[in-house]
């Protein structure tokens, strides 16, 4: 005996193997409810982050490759220097004490511009 | 006219932080069941079904605000569920290690957790319409079960219309011939 689906269309549509009753289904919404919107802190896809990081590398790798210039210049020169090691606070005034108009400019500046820090963006 | 205000509505609401508890509600009162037995279809297990809704809600909420108002917010919402229901087949693969046993696995689930009183030819056609293949089984349940246009099944399921065409008539015919065979 052969099933004619056509025929049975709307019985076959309109009734499921599972049902749900209403109050289970308003639990479930109240459960999803929760998980979804935990804290009312659903995470909005993020905007780009700013490259804050890669400024404050950059102005590190610069003072770095300056500093690392005047040391093998002072070598260079004969002069004294005072290793990293044995005293950094000398080392530093050494260092610093050797630079230009120019150069102290610049790193006056890197000190005086707070560079935020880098924190994810999301949307309200 | 009705509708598509709806959908701004839910959009709007959902999109800001301090009204995504109305969103939520307008968005399952709108659209809730429905998706819900879209997935249940696909999935069967209660608890299944469940997660994967929790999920899609959650995908929607991320995304709501990318989402573009020239296509239907149902067909957006629909995608979401799909993929993820898709997510889950390919994750019971890899546990049952072969398609044609997440397909038993599937009918086994309907018959562990169907409803007392349903009826022999219900759970005879829902089935049939697991063991068959995925791509069939989607595109009958969205066609027959939610009378979504091949146009818009084409747009959740990334295939042409041609295709799906042949699928849901490969299906339809096979669905046919099993209840046959079996009442």
């Amino acid at each position: 005996m052969s099933y004619n689906i056509e025929e049975h269309e709307d019985y076959l549509k309109d009734h499921m193997p599972y049902r749900m009753e209403e109050g289970e289904w308003e639990a479930m919404q109240q459960r999803l409810k929760a998980k979804v919107l935990q804290g009312k802190t659903v995470a909005f896809e993020p905007e780009k982050r700013k490259p804050v990081f890669k400024i404050a590398i950059g102005a590190a790798a610069g003072l770095a490759l300056l500093v690392s210039a005047y040391i093998f210049m002072q070598n260079m020169a004969g002069k004294e220097t005072i290793r990293p090691g044995e005293n950094p606070e000398l080392y530093l005034d050494k260092t610093i004490s050797g630079l230009n108009e120019q150069e102290l400019n610049w790193v006056h500046e890197l000190n005086e511009n707070e560079l935020p820090e880098a924190t994810e963006y999301f949307e309200n | 006219m009705a509708v598509i205000n709806i959908d701004e509505q839910i959009v709007s609401l959902c999109s800001k932080e301090e009204s995504q508890d109305k969103g939520f509600d307008l968005l399952m009162k709108t659209y809730g069941k429905r998706l819900y037995m879209h997935i249940r279809r696909l999935v069967v297990g209660e608890q299944d079904a469940e997660d994967i809704l929790q999920e899609t809600l959650i995908n929607t909420f991320r995304f709501i605000r990318s989402f573009k108002s020239d296509s239907k917010l149902y067909t957006w919402l629909y995608t979401i569920a799909t993929r993820e229901c898709l997510k889950f087949y390919k994750q019971k693969k890899l546990v049952l290690k072969g398609f044609d046993e997440s397909g038993q696995w599937l009918a086994n689930t309907l018959y562990a957790e169907n409803s007392p009183n349903a009826e022999t030819i219900l759970l005879k056609f829902h089935e049939a319409i697991l063991t068959l293949p995925e791509k069939q089984r989607l595109v009958f349940n969205m066609r027959y079960f939610d009378d979504l246009s091949y146009e818009e099944i084409s747009t959740i399921t990334q295939s042409s219309v041609s295709s799906l065409k042949t699928n849901y008539h490969y299906a339809f015919e096979k669905i046919k011939n099993q209840l046959s065979n079996e009442l």
